[in-house]
């Protein structure tokens, strides 16, 4: 711990293609703000597409649709570079803190005709499978996750989880096979908190 | 919470067709006040279409905030799939009308020539739909 500030850890896992996982939990009570948040993820092929949102107190920090690889830093990239500063640093005061993380959310939309069929914007609640936090779950436990079992476009019926288990996303809008992502994969969320 | 809060408010878009412009015509969510930050990238599609891990110019995009009172002007959209890729937002100041909307259009500039439709008039079978996001760092009074 550097004087003054505190670097608050989660870890999640991620078993499968297209799993979402929420977590919860609250702030250190010794901070007042919250500066910064980045995410490191153990297989940097499983980035594309995924998506985490972020709530501080209930309120939207980062939609359910931000990328997660502008948050990852990794062997390549120092977490000063991809770390989130917040220009404004969001108060706290042991605030409820909330996030989801979703496999591959983005690639389920490339082959999906049912909405833009010309192109265009698509709307938030196409993004993601189920916009709804988790709200009045008592995990107050950073190292709790709750998985919500939303099944992906694609994602085969059952996964294994030893080692060197491997699940390939489907290709419903791509002419060549993408590379195929390994799973289970962690992901961890660091968040800058500060006393002043 | 204080009143005024920074948020990162995303508006994705999905392009189709290589030669059709994409229209972009959404409404911003009214507590958003200020657009302070603009990054614009690709998601997720073009790495189907290419080995390589950089392009400097997939399409490029024309922005409009305000009910089409603020042009912000042209965006080149890059496809960046290198680990040092920059994520830094273009700098702006753009107060928001409540409810306003975001307008521009987007031209592709992937698959757009004779790669995309041979002589002999038969298309690539190397297209994909692809997803880019526009990134808005905005203060919002949510």
């Amino acid at each position: 711990m550097i004087l003054g500030y505190r670097f608050q850890k989660v870890s999640l896992r991620i078993s499968r293609s297209g799993q979402r996982v929420y977590f919860n939990g609250e702030s250190h009570k010794d901070f007042s703000l919250l500066k910064g948040i980045a995410l490191s993820v153990g297989y940097d092929s499983a980035l594309f597409g995924s998506t985490f949102g972020f709530r501080v107190d209930e309120k939207k920090v980062l939609d359910e649709s931000h990328e997660a690889h502008l948050l990852v830093f990794g062997s390549d990239v120092a977490p000063n570079d991809r770390m989130l500063f917040f220009e404004t640093p969001i108060p706290i005061q042991s605030s409820k803190l909330e996030g989801i993380y979703t496999d591959s959310a983005l690639q389920s939309l490339l082959g999906n005709i049912s909405y833009s069929p010309g192109g265009g914007v698509i709307a938030s609640t196409d993004v993601n499978v189920k916009k709804t936090y988790v709200s009045g779950k008592d995990i107050v436990s950073y190292s709790n996750a709750v998985v919500d079992n939303v099944p992906a476009y694609n994602a085969p019926t059952s996964i294994s989880l030893g080692n060197g288990s491997m699940a390939i996303p489907g290709t419903a809008a791509s002419p060549t096979a993408p590379a195929p992502v390994y799973y289970p994969y962690d992901v961890k969320i660091t968040l800058l908190l500060s006393q002043k | 919470m204080t009143k005024t809060r920074i948020i990162y408010h995303p508006v994705p878009f999905i392009v189709r067709q290589p030669l059709t412009p994409v229209t972009i015509n959404t409404v911003l969510p009214g507590h958003i006040r200020k657009v302070t930050g603009i990054k614009v990238v690709h998601s997720v599609g073009v790495q189907f279409m290419t080995t390589a891990a950089y392009l400097p110019v997939i399409g490029y995009l024309s922005l409009e905030f305000n009910n089409k009172c603020y042009h912000f002007g042209h965006v080149d959209v890059p496809f960046d799939n290198r680990a040092e890729a920059s994520d830094a937002y273009q700098d702006a100041a753009i107060d928001i009308l409540p409810g306003s909307l975001l307008t521009g259009n987007y031209e592709n500039k992937v698959f757009t020539g004779t790669e995309y439709q041979k002589a002999d008039g038969t298309l690539t079978d190397k297209w994909s739909n692809y997803i880019v996001t526009i990134y808005l760092k905005a203060l919002s009074d949510d």
